[in-house]
Order: C-alpha cells, then sequence, then structure tokens
C-alpha cells in the first residue's frame, strides 16, 4: 500500500466539510430515533426535498444564472437555505402525519413502522424522478457564488463554498443545542426520548412533540439539501441515497438517538472517507464508509458517545 | 360539583390488555381532600388502574369521572392539566436530567413563569432538603429513596388537585419509608386529595382515611382504613398475621 501524503492536507480538509453536511443530515435521523424509537428512511427524501425546492425557486422560477455578488449573494444564500429547510420541515411533516401517525394510532408493530419508511422513501424518490416534477437526468443548480479561495487552512486552499457549509452548519447546530437544553419545547424532546410514559405523566402531548422532531430534523436536512446543490451545482430525484446512508452510518456511530454523537459521527466519517483516499485510493471511499456500520455495531452497538439525547 | 361530592369516581371502570381484562369493572371513589389507599398484591391490577385514570393507558368501559367531567376520550396531557398527577411505580425519573431539570419537568403542563417556578421549587427544597444539595446531580445518580422524594416533588410541581402515587414505599428502606409517608401526610394536610396504591397495606392504611382492596382486578373490600387494618382477611392476606 503506498500512500499519497501530499494528499493529506486538502483531504483532511474536505473531510471535515462533507463531515459537516453529513452530520446536519444526522441529525434529523438521530432526533427522530430518540422520541419513537424508529429509524426514519424516508429522511434521504426530506434532504433531497430541499435541495430540489431550492432549485425549483431559484433556478426554475427566479431563473438566476449569473454569479451574485455582496449584499444580493448573502440574501440569495440566505434564501436559497430557507427554501430548502422550510420546504423539508413541511416534507417531513406531512411524512409524520401520512405514513407514521396512522400506524401509531393502530398501534402498528415495530416492522410495519420501518416498512412504511421504506415505502414512503421510495415513493417520494421516484415521484420526484417523473417528468413534470425533476425528471431522471441531473439538473443543473444556479451557481449564485463564483468559487474563489478565502483563505488556506492545513496547507490547502479553503474556497467560499467549503467555508459557506462550515459556517452554515455551525450556526445549525448551535442553534439545536440552545433549542434542546433551554427551551420548553425542547425540553419535552428530550423527556419523550428518555421515558415516553413519564412524559406524558408530566402532561407532555406526544404527538405534538413528535411532529415537531420531524419539523426540526426536516429543517436541518432541508439546509443540507440547499446546501448539496450550491457546492455540487446540481439537485437530482436521486441525490439523497448516498448521503442519506452515510448520514444513516454518522448517527449509528456516534450513538444513534444523541444529537452530539451525530455531530461527532458526521465529522469523523466524512474524515475516515476522505482519509482512507490516501492510501487506498477514490474508488473505495464508500466501501469503507460503509464498512463502518457494521464494525460499529459489532464492536460497539451504542456508538461512541452512547445512545441519549440532548445535554 | 356533582350532588354526591365525589373528586374523582371509577364507575364499573374495566381495561384489557389485548384479550386480557386487568381491570374488570371496579369501583372506587375519592373525595375531595381524603386519602385513599388501594391495597392489593403483586398483578392485582393497582398499577393498571393508576394508568387507566391518567388515561396513558385508558380503559376499555366504564366511567372515570373528575369533578363531575368524564374523562374518557381527553388525552393523557388532559388529564394533568386538569389536576390529576401520579407518580408512577419505579420513579421514572428522568436520568440525564438533573434534579432542577426533573423538578421543572413536573410544571411542564402549567407553563409556569420563573418566578412560579422559583418559589414551587423552593418549597420542594423544603420538604426534602437533600434535593437541594443535589440540584445539580442527574436523576439517574440519586439513591432509590432520593429518586422517590424528587419523583413525589416532581408531580408537586404540577400543583396537582389529585396526587396518585403508585408503591411509594417499593424498594426503600423503613427509616425512608417513615419519611416519605409523613411527606404524603402533610402533602394532605396542606389541601391535596390522595390516591395511594401500595402493596406495603400496613404503611398505607395507617395512612389513609379510607381504603380498597383489590384482587385479580376486582374490589374485594372497601371500608375505613382503621377497620380494614382490624379486619381478618386483610390482617391475614396484606399483614402477614395468623
Ligand atoms: N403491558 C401489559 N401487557 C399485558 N399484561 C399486562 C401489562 N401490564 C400488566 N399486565 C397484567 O395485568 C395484570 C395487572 O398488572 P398491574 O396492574 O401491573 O398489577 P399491580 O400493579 O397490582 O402489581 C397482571 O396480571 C399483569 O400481568
Ligand atoms: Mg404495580
Amino acid at each position: 500500500m503506498d500512500c499519497n501524503t501530499a494528499l493529506i492536507g486538502p483531504l483532511f480538509l474536505q473531510g471535515i466539510i462533507l463531515g459537516s453536511l453529513y452530520a446536519l443530515i444526522a441529525l434529523g435521523y438521530t432526533m427522530v430515533y430518540g422520541v419513537l424509537k424508529l429509524i426514519n428512511f424516508a429522511h434521504d427524501s426530506v434532504f433531497m426535498v430541499g435541495g430540489v425546492a431550492a432549485f425549483y425557486v431559484f433556478g426554475s422560477a427566479l431563473g438566476l444564472t449569473e454569479p451574485l455578488t455582496g449584499f444580493a449573494l448573502i440574501v440569495a444564500l440566505f434564501g436559497v437555505l430557507m427554501v430548502g429547510a422550510l420546504a423539508s420541515a413541511s416534507g417531513a411533516t406531512l411524512l409524520e402525519r401520512g405514513a407514521y401517525r396512522p400506524l401509531r394510532r393502530r398501534g402498528g408493530a415495530r416492522l410495519s413502522f420501518l416498512i412504511s419508511a421504506i415505502g414512503a422513501s421510495f415513493f417520494a424518490t421516484y415521484l420526484f424522478q417523473q417528468d413534470f416534477l425533476l425528471g431522471a437526468g441531473k439538473r443543473q443548480f444556479p451557481n449564485l457564488m463564483e468559487t474563489s479561495g478565502a483563505f488556506s487552512a492545513f496547507g490547502s486552499p479553503v474556497n467560499n463554498k467549503d467555508l459557506l457549509i462550515v459556517v452554515a452548519v455551525v450556526i445549525c447546530l448551535v442553534a439545536l443545542d440552545r433549542v434542546i437544553n433551554q427551551t420548553r419545547i425542547g425540553r419535552s424532546i428530550r423527556a419523550l426520548s428518555e421515558d415516553v410514559v413519564a412524559a406524558q405523566l408530566m402532561g407532555v402531548n406526544v404527538n405534538r412533540v413528535i411532529v415537531t422532531t420531524f419539523l426540526i430534523g426536516g429543517f436541518f436536512g432541508g439546509v443540507a439539501g440547499a446546501l448539496y446543490g450550491v457546492n455540487f451545482a446540481n439537485v437530482a430525484w436521486n441525490m439523497g441515497f448516498i448521503p442519506g446512508v452515510k448520514a444513516f452510518t454518522a448517527a449509528v456511530l456516534g450513538g444513534i438517538g444523541n444529537i452530539r454523537g451525530a455531530m461527532v459521527g458526521g465529522i469523523l466519517l466524512g474524515l475516515i472517507e476522505n482519509m482512507s483516499v490516501v492510501c487506498i485510493g477514490a474508488e473505495w471511499a464508500n466501501v469503507v464508509a460503509f464498512s463502518v456500520l457494521p464494525l460499529v455495531l459489532i464492536f460497539r452497538p451504542t456508538g461512541l458517545l452512547g445512545e441519549r439525547i440532548g445535554g | 360539583m356533582p350532588p354526591d361530592n365525589a373528586l374523582l369516581e371509577l364507575e364499573d371502570m374495566r381495561v384489557h390488555y389485548g384479550a386480557i381484562e386487568a381491570v374488570k369493572g371496579i369501583h372506587l371513589r375519592v373525595e375531595e381532600g381524603e386519602i385513599v389507599a388501594l391495597i392489593g398484591g403483586n398483578g392485582a391490577g393497582k398499577t393498571t388502574t393508576l394508568r387507566a385514570i391518567s388515561m396513558v393507558h385508558p380503559p376499555a368501559g366504564g366511567s372515570v369521572r373528575f369533578e363531575g367531567n368524564e374523562l374518557r376520550g381527553v388525552p393523557s396531557h388532559g388529564v394533568v392539566e386538569r389536576g390529576i398527577v401520579q407518580v408512577p411505580e419505579g420513579r421514572r425519573i428522568f436520568p440525564s436530567m438533573s434534579v432542577r431539570e426533573n423538578l421543572e419537568m413536573g410544571a411542564f403542563q402549567r407553563r409556569a413563569s420563573r418566578k412560579e417556578l422559583h418559589d414551587d421549587t423552593r418549597h420542594v427544597f423544603e420538604l426534602f432538603p437533600v434535593l437541594e444539595e443535589r440540584r445539580k446531580q442527574a436523576g439517574g445518580t440519586l439513591s432509590g429513596g432520593e429518586q422517590q422524594m424528587l419523583a413525589i416533588g416532581r408531580a408537586l410541581m404540577a400543583r396537582p388537585k389529585v396526587l396518585m402515587l403508585d408503591e411509594p414505599s417499593m424498594g426503600l428502606a423503613p427509616q425512608v419509608v417513615e419519611r416519605v409517608f409523613g411527606v404524603i401526610r402533610n402533602i394532605n394536610s396542606e389541601g391535596t386529595t390522595v390516591l395511594l396504591v401500595e402493596q406495603n397495606a400496613h404503611m398505607a392504611l395507617q395512612t389513609a382515611h379510607r381504603g380498597y382492596v383489590i384482587e385479580t382486578g376486582e374490589i374485594v373490600l372497601e371500608d375505613d382504613a382503621k377497620t380494614l387494618l382490624g379486619n381478618d382477611q386483610v390482617r391475614k392476606a396484606y399483614l402477614g398475621e395468623e
């Protein structure tokens, strides 16, 4: 095995950037798991919907083709992320109402939730593949921002898109931490994650907390979807598949149900995947990333930080 | 208030787990200001009864009336809002939340102001000084007795009209049991109505005004607590006397 040490710096950086996107998506998996003890396998479509909605509004509707600068750029970027966030939050809420709540009301078995989740994911994904929505190919995302170097770190240049991702993710993570640990709704999410019956006996409205959890997870998934569009300059009906499975892996790696675990797991998975390129080769990156899932489940089933939500 | 003056009244309440009927049409009334004990052996249906009243596992038949209004169909958070609060079996403290956060969860449905939270927390700390010492500690790290005090304090934070306690003496040392029951009497004398579920019939009947005995989902005896303490059947079955 010969390692290309010149790649270490740039790939380390790439790992952190990609990893922060995984972390943002992983929050949705881990929060829903916390309150429902259910893996929401449709969260990859929730992510996709955010990217696609931002594409519709800024590409199809506003028809932005030329890169923006200055204040207009900042407004546009904020707009893109908010459109993605709101679209995905709505999508996640619909998903909860349509695919999960009816099962809860009927006291469905654990397996039926899983099957419903997978069904909902395929439904949404293939719906967007239809020509009247997105079509089968990739669609070009409006080039809002000319790529340019911002500064350099770990001996390699950081461009403005990298910086956008890291800044947006950090803001989201700090905001979520605040919400979970310092607000009434955050406290009810933690309570429900720790003990459903005790939460009910404190007067927590379980259905309301569950739908809010989907909404918050969807919001961050949508920000990630829009960031994906800006960074990779395209969106597609199947864009959620790989990032979705990786974010799920990151959530398990950090400890499913554990919010800080999802953050740590995301960054770590981004690093593992990218550093493997240094010695093994780019074509193996996905193999290495996905091997993390069985390895964690075998050797540390509760993940690095353990199953636990909040503070 | 209905004419008969019962604060909480179960009429022919039935509770099912799938095909199994765990509570088979019981009648039980709790009047304002009372301590009522519901005693019975393991598996008799005590916890099921309390969970049904809280609508965490709603009854399949009969009625549950509180202040004259039917509770069936009310969601569990609505029951807490109306003033029926439960200290559950096994205490169910939120393990990763601090003592203070656990207490604040108790006031969750009231949307209490900062000031109210502060005052009510002080009141609980006066009842249980050890909780103040431990206020920053995670609930899961407390001893059994401390957790029971926290569970009771947490329920008081909801300012209940009826406080229901499910086996508060379970797993506690005798001196701790004495303290816990002392606090229950205090809470009652300050105006809170109490429904007390216990296997420890002796403590429960000494504390209560009236009592019910439940066996395999049916009420088999009902009387003044003193009378039940002297009852032969109760002495043999629940007080370990020959
Ligand atoms: N979740 C459940 N599913 C099925 N049966 C249950 C469940 N919980 C309790 N039971 C049964 O209902 C009966 C009453 O239980 P419970 O109310 O817990 O008794 P107690 O609190 O008096 O010890 C028991 O026979 C018990 O096995
Ligand atoms: Mg019990």
